[in-house]
């Protein structure tokens, strides 16, 4: 049995203006268990839509969303969510923020200081436990996220462009960080990114989506030996042509996408 | 160095108000403004002086504050009531919204003759004005503090394991705390010019009331030193305001600056 099992979802809402928008539309995907699988797509095809149905926060219009066979009927603590814009309590320190999720579960607080001191170790925060997330730089501030809700120990991990916003560098780091810590609790994670290159470096199954209304165009199986050194992995010949095979298959939605919202003289008909 | 650049702020800031000041007595001193128009300023110092040290200022102060204070107190416990209601319910939005919209642009101390009418020449009345006065800036922020809370935040706090039951406690009101106390900043001066304004005319004791005895008997130096007694006051109220703010709330970035 998958752990996430997402059958048949089709989201529609209306827009300001009034009309009926399809965000995405029946679409059906398997996430297996201590699975790690991307899901890439051209902006605005309802991947993100797609994750809070899973997480539970917006409703589907038709289909299920089923954990370990159970139906998804709101948020729960089974699915852990990292956001791009963190989404930390700004009242809270750091240490208070990897706290919230254990302080909800009714942790004795001697074990919630054990707790919390191994993922502040784990994540390389010592000496920022008593800061303010303000105080701290993006990169920082996703490993707090990213803290808070392993520290939860969720059955699921929902990330959401959780690198989005970070420079080349940090993200590169923050990649391998996860995937450590991914091999070690081998949880299962479900990754939404643009990031085609990001999709395939970490993910063993890449869900192309189309655009909107999104459906699943093509799913992707990678094959790396994830023992292998990042610049190792991302030279080798196997990387380089799943990476093309899914950049071609995004590429196509972008392309089309553009086409619809351009008329003839190439002019933008989006707005 | 900090302790230089802090004199050097602090002195760049009192230079205007000393030569306004010095101005003042320099006017008034060479005669080019009579004082029976404008007392000097040297004897509104000596004024200030005797009023605070005979304790004629303290007599009346008190009598002030606790209407301001008292008047405010009630509108941050109204107003960030209302402005939740307001935020979180909408048949509360419904029915409050025009009645704030209404109440907002009515100068409040226009009801003075009413509530003389209603409660007489006493505190009770004062608190009153007080309180509409000070209450719509606290709704007002509250409510916007409400609906700005990021819903990533809810929707994290969702799935940590907070119930919709106990998202008020332990997300929305964290976040719109700095709302909140931007209200209670915005009306904690209002409250200062309301109860002078009521007490000029309503009131047998009082700052304003000093102030209006002083004016009618033409005592123009205790005039003018209750007046700046007065504002020493309101400043340091809200220096003390603006103090505990950036400490309670020290996590929020807008409470860095300023």
């Amino acid at each position: 049995m998958a752990r996430i099992d997402v059958e048949r979802l089709t989201k529609t809402f209306q827009s300001i203006k009034g009309e009926t928008v399809e965000a995405i539309r029946d679409v059906s995907v398997a996430v297996g268990d201590n699975e790690f699988v991307s899901i890439v797509g051209p902006s605005g095809c309802g991947k993100s839509t797609l994750l809070y149905i899973i997480a539970g926060f917006v409703a589907p219009t038709a289909g299920a969303v089923l954990v370990d066979g159970k139906p998804v009927r709101g948020p729960g603590p089974d699915r852990g969510i990292v956001f791009q814009e963190y989404a930390l309590f700004p009242w809270r320190t750091v240490q208070d923020n990897i706290k919230y999720g254990l302080e909800e579960k009714g942790v004795p607080s001697d074990e919630m200081e054990r707790i919390v001191r191994r993922y502040v170790r784990l994540m390389g925060l010592e000496g920022f436990q008593h800061k303010y997330p303000k105080e701290l730089s993006g990169g920082m501030k996703q490993r707090v996220a990213l803290a808070r809700t392993l520290a939860y120990e969720p059955d699921v991990l929902l990330m959401d462009e959780p690198f989005g916003a970070l420079d080349a560098q940090t993200r590169e780091l923050q990649q391998d960080e996860l995937l450590a810590i991914w091999r070690e609790k081998k949880t299962t994670v479900l990754f939404v990114t643009h990031s085609v290159e990001e999709a395939v470096y970490l993910s063993e199954k890449v869900v192309v989506m189309t655009a909107r209304p999104g459906r699943i165009k093509s799913i992707v199986d990678v094959d790396l030996d994830r023992s292998r050194h990042r610049e190792d992995v991302v030279t080798s010949a196997v990387f380089e042509r799943l990476r093309n095979r899914v950049w071609l298959d995004v590429r196509e939605e972008v392309l089309k996408h553009h086409a619809l919202s351009t008329d003839q003289f190439g002019r933008d008909r989006s707005d | 160095m900090i302790g230089q650049t802090r004199i050097a702020a602090a002195a760049s800031a009192l230079a205007p108000i000393a030569a306004l000041l010095a101005g003042w007595e320099i006017l008034t001193r060479t005669g080019l403004v009579s004082t029976q128009v404008l007392p000097r300023f040297s004897s509104v110092g000596v004024a200030a002086v005797d009023l605070a040290v005979s304790g004629t200022l303290g007599q009346h102060l008190v009598v002030s504050l606790y209407r301001a204070l008292g008047g405010l107190a009630l509108s941050l416990v109204a107003g960030v009531l209302l402005g939740f209601a307001m935020a979180t319910s909408r048949p509360a939005e419904r029915f409050f919204d025009p009645l704030v919209s209404l109440l907002y642009p009515l100068p409040k101390t226009a009801l003075v003759p009413l509530t003389m009418v209603w409660l007489g020449v006493t505190d009770k009345a004062a608190i009153l004005v007080i309180f509409l006065a000070g209450l719509l800036p606290i709704v007002v922020n509250t409510y916007h503090g409400v609906r700005s809370v990021d819903r990533v935040l809810i929707w994290s706090a969702r799935s940590l394991g907070t119930s919709e039951r106990r998202l008020l406690r332990r997300v929305v009101i964290p976040a719109s705390l700095p709302y909140i106390w931007n209200g209670l900043r915005i009306a904690l001066p209002i409250s200062f010019i309301v109860v002078i304004s009521v007490e000029l005319v309503a009131s047998k004791v009082g700052i304003g009331n000093l102030i209006n005895g002083y004016g009618s008997l033409g005592v123009y130096d205790y005039m003018f030193a209750t007046i700046l007694l007065f504002v020493a006051v309101a400043f340091v109220a809200d220096r003390v305001t603006v103090g505990l703010g950036r400490r309670l709330l020290r996590w929020h970035a807008e409470t860095e600056a300023s």
